[in-house]
């Protein structure tokens, strides 16, 4: 199960190159795409690739725009902290850009209680960047508890995509 | 009967705009039932539409029955029952004069006074605690024997049973309520409410007042409800002075 | 008759209270024997919904009005108690084909046999009529049938518009004076109205009537939108809005449709409550992952924090002498329920039962707190204040958010299904019996009650 939910990571489509690169196993099933703010830049990217500093830069460059938890949890383990050291490469490089950390989480949990976990859970993604150097001025925290789900079933395995925290990089 | 004095009061009634109107605001300020709190300020905003429809052509006869019916609205006042084993025993009865007195009775309560009336029309169900004691019996009961009377209250109570019904009060703290009637019902079993006496009500304590006079009313609805009819009483018992039934509505299973 | 006929549990808690009573009748009837009354012992009621009557009204002038003719809004009037009768579950309406016409002189004169013959106990008779001032008045009286006694009455003014109004204060008239419970119809539900797919869903306040009617949006669904609450003085509606992608709690003044922010803080606050006054608010704020609570005048001002522990403090819920104050705290491990006094002080932890406790709303009668008990699905429960007498009143994959009634009898909470369907809400009495959904025109969430109108 634990295995299951580390491996069940959100394939975004344009970056699933760079993903491919890593050394992370293949999941067993590909969950959908996510939609929303996690969408890649839709621009077309030219022979020279994705325009330094954009959304689109972010996620070719970084292991991935996002990480996963523990049911009811906020620890950032070392899988964790292996994609947030990459996006704080990223981020060191383009110092100009603010970046939104969400914390989110799967609906086993009441309303209100998930809104504070999920600003713990982005609290803790945004820390870490922090202490690897991202200046926290840079930085905004938003939860949005269990309303923003990227798996639609009640199951584990799209309980585990949900429990996440996801830097977002603003478009254009 | 009571239509007709009806009938006759609301003719002598017009004019009594302003008497209602006074009345009105009278008897619903002296609500003392805290349940009825936000009822009463309902009538007490807006009862004007009554009060002041001095102008509306209603007929004198409705403004009456309103006067009228106001009275019963007063919640029946219940006298905390006794310990269960100091229910009073009989006074030292006087068999000849007990059965001349008693006689006459139920069909004398069918159409109570007037006065009675108006003091409570739910109240008046209470009444004739005091005239007559609570066994209401006479030593010449003792020539029934106990297997008859077994017999009787196991037809009266399983007649009257299906028709206890708690509704919303079932599962709330109402359900200590114990309320205790005495029934005088004819010797064809019909019984009218002039024949229904509340003798109590036990087990009232502040988490369930609210519900005590609707609790009298269920039991009182239960020996009322024409679908739960009594079973005719044997004439031994009328000839014996003692038609009175009292029935324990106790709301819990035994636990 | 079709009517009140007993059901299957009615039927056999009767036969088993038959046997008690046989049993217990025979115990008197021997101890007795020799003298004393005839003396019996019903034990053990049945529950079923009181079988009333609600005939149509009528009007001693048929005219027009601007919510229609006096004639019609009669009968209308007459479907909207029965409606709010019936769905408080406590009463079995009369079929409308037992119903007899009444006329103005038998309104106060009623026809107890008859009415006892179509089985009805109780008989709710009234008029409507058009005033000269342009206002509406009904006419409302209650009736008991076998015992052939008026019970109360009472006269509703109100403008024409608000026709279901007076209906709805004459429904409560009924329910008050039969049940025992205080009224509630005549009031309002401000919830969340869901729409769209799980990941995208669209999240509007939304206001209705008690019966569903009435119904309108507050807001217009570009920002998502949560747990909305009445002021108990009905004048305003806190709610967190996603405005602007700040999470926040406002205030929305029903009467302007104005909205304003509570305080003005770079964090995240949400779970706002009022206080029985309606001059303060209770909430969250998470400052750097912690939540704690917090209290701030309506008004606006400084907030005050009442607690100051690491880990998740919120969903705050104050007494109805506002007093004390229940909320849920993670500072033990998992959710619990707590109350304090209202300035912080004496913490103390009363839920003791396995799994989490969560989303605790104090009864308006102060005896009982409702909240969400989650293991294995979310379920709603109660217990009193001192954590004692737990009660479990649902069961079903998640059922959230506890909202009392104003007279402490109802709660209401929402019922989320599995996969991507959208929540509805439901009510459920304070005895556990009598789950019931609630029509939205769309999804529904986070219900709360209004007080009662005035």
């Amino acid at each position: 199960m634990t295995q299951f939910s580390r491996t069940a990571i959100v394939l975004a489509a344009g970056s699933a190159l760079a993903l491919g690169a890593c050394s992370r196993e293949a999941p067993d099933e590909l969950p959908p795409p996510p939609v929303g703010t996690t969408q890649p830049d839709t621009t077309p990217t030219g022979p020279t690739g994705p325009a330094p500093g954009s959304r689109a830069d972010f996620l070719a460059q970084a292991a991935s725009d996002t990480i996963f938890f523990e049911t009811d949890s906020y620890d950032i383990d070392p899988e964790d902290r292996a994609i947030l050291d990459s996006q704080v490469a990223w981020l060191l490089a383009n110092p100009s850009v603010r970046v939104t950390i969400e914390g989110h989480c799967d609906e086993r949990g009441t309303r209100e209680y998930n809104l504070a976990l999920g600003e713990r859970r982005a609290n803790a993604a945004a820390n870490y960047l922090a202490t690897r150097g991202v200046d926290a001025s840079r930085m905004t925290v938003i939860s949005y508890g269990k309303e923003r789900p990227v798996a639609l079933g009640s199951d584990a395995a799209s309980w585990a995509q949900n429990r996440r925290a996801v830097t977002v990089v603003p478009v254009g | 009967m009571e239509r007709a004095e009806r009938i006759a009061l609301g003719a002598a009634a017009i004019g009594h705009v302003a008497l209602f109107a006074v009345l009105s605001v009278t008897l619903l300020t002296r609500d003392e039932v805290p349940r009825r709190e936000a009822v009463a300020v309902t009538l007490s905003d807006d009862i004007g539409a009554f009060a002041s429809a001095a102008d509306r052509p209603a007929p004198a006869a409705e403004r009456r029955d309103l006067e009228d019916d106001l009275d019963p609205m007063i919640q029946p006042e219940i006298e905390p029952l006794p310990q269960p084993g100091v229910t009073p025993s009989p006074a030292p009865p006087q068999p000849a004069e007990r059965r001349n007195e008693r006689r006459p009775e139920p069909r004398a309560e069918r159409r109570p006074p007037r006065e009675q009336s108006r003091a409570s029309r739910i109240a008046g169900i209470t009444d004739g605690i005091g005239s007559t004691n609570d066994s209401g019996t006479s030593r010449s009961q003792a020539t029934v024997s106990g297997a008859d009377r077994s017999n009787l209250i196991s037809r009266i109570v399983n007649a009257v049973r299906p028709c206890y019904n708690l509704g919303s009060l079932s599962g709330t703290s109402a359900e200590d309520i114990v309320v205790r009637l005495r029934i005088q019902p004819s010797r064809d079993g019909s019984l009218s409410r002039t024949q229904v006496s509340v003798l109590g009500a036990r087990g009232v304590n502040g988490s369930n007042r609210q519900y005590e006079s609707q609790m009298v009313e269920a039991a009182r609805s239960a020996v009322l409800n024409p679908r739960c009819p009594m079973p005719p009483l044997p004439d031994a018992l009328y000839e014996d002075g003692w038609s009175d039934v009292v029935l324990n509505f106790i709301p819990a299973q035994l636990t | 008759m079709a009517i009140s006929l007993p059901t299957i549990s009615g039927l056999r808690q009767l036969a088993l209270g038959l046997c008690l009573a046989m049993l217990g009748s025979a115990a008197v009837a021997q101890d007795e024997a020799a003298s004393g009354p005839i003396e019996g012992d019903v034990v053990g009621g049945i529950s079923n919904p009181t079988a009333i009557a609600i005939p149509d009204m009528p009007t001693p002038n048929a005219v027009g009005t601007p919510a229609g003719n006096t004639e019609d809004l009669g009968r209308q009037v007459a479907r909207v108690i029965e409606d709010d009768l019936r769905n408080s579950g406590f009463f079995n309406p009369v079929e409308r084909q037992f119903l007899r016409d009444v006329d103005m002189p038998r309104v106060t004169a009623p026809d107890y046999p008859a009415w006892s013959q179509v089985g009805a106990q109780n008989l709710v008779q009234g008029y409507v009529q058009a005033g000269s001032n342009g206002r509406l008045t009904v006419g409302c009286y209650l009736y008991d049938v076998f015992a052939q006694a008026p019970l109360e009455r009472a006269g509703y003014e109100v403008d024409y518009a608000d026709w279901r109004r007076a209906a709805h204060r004459c429904a409560d008239m009924v329910y008050a004076r039969l049940t025992g419970e205080g009224a509630y119809f005549d009031s309002r539900i401000v919830y969340v109205a869901e729409s769209g797919p799980k990941d995208n869903r669209v999240r509007r306040i939304a206001v209705m009537d008690t019966d569903g009617a009435n119904h309108r949006f507050l807001t217009n669904g570009q920002s998502i939108v949560l747990t909305p609450r009445f002021a108990p003085d009905g004048r305003t509606i806190t709610y967190m809005s996603y405005l602007n992608d700040e999470p926040r709690v406002y205030i929305y003044d029903v009467e302007t449709g104005r909205q304003r922010l509570l305080v003005d803080a770079p964090y995240m606050t949400f779970a706002p409550r009022y206080s029985p006054d309606s001059r303060y608010v209770v909430f969250s704020m998470a400052v750097n992952g912690n939540s704690d609570i917090y209290r701030v005048r309506v008004s606006g001002g400084q907030p005050v924090r009442l607690t100051n522990t690491p880990g998740i403090d919120t969903s705050a819920s104050y007494s109805p002498d506002g007093r004390r104050i229940v909320f849920e705290s993670d500072r033990s491990g998992g959710q619990q329920l707590y109350v304090m006094n209202a300035d912080g002080s004496s913490q103390r932890r009363i839920s003791f039962g396995g799994g989490r406790y969560a989303t605790p709303e104090w009864s308006p009668r102060g005896n009982l707190i409702a909240f969400t008990r989650l293991g294995g699905g979310f379920r709603i429960g109660v217990m009193r204040p001192d954590g004692s007498g737990e009660r479990i009143l649902t069961n079903s994959w998640q059922d959230e958010g506890p909202s009392w009634a104003p007279n402490g009898r109802v709660i209401h909470f929402f019922r989320t299904p599995r996969g991507n369907a959208l929540p509805s809400l439901w009510s459920v009495d304070v005895t556990g019996r009598m789950i019931r959904r609630l029509p939205t025109p769309v999804g529904a969430s986070d219900p709360s009650w209004s007080p009662l109108r005035n």
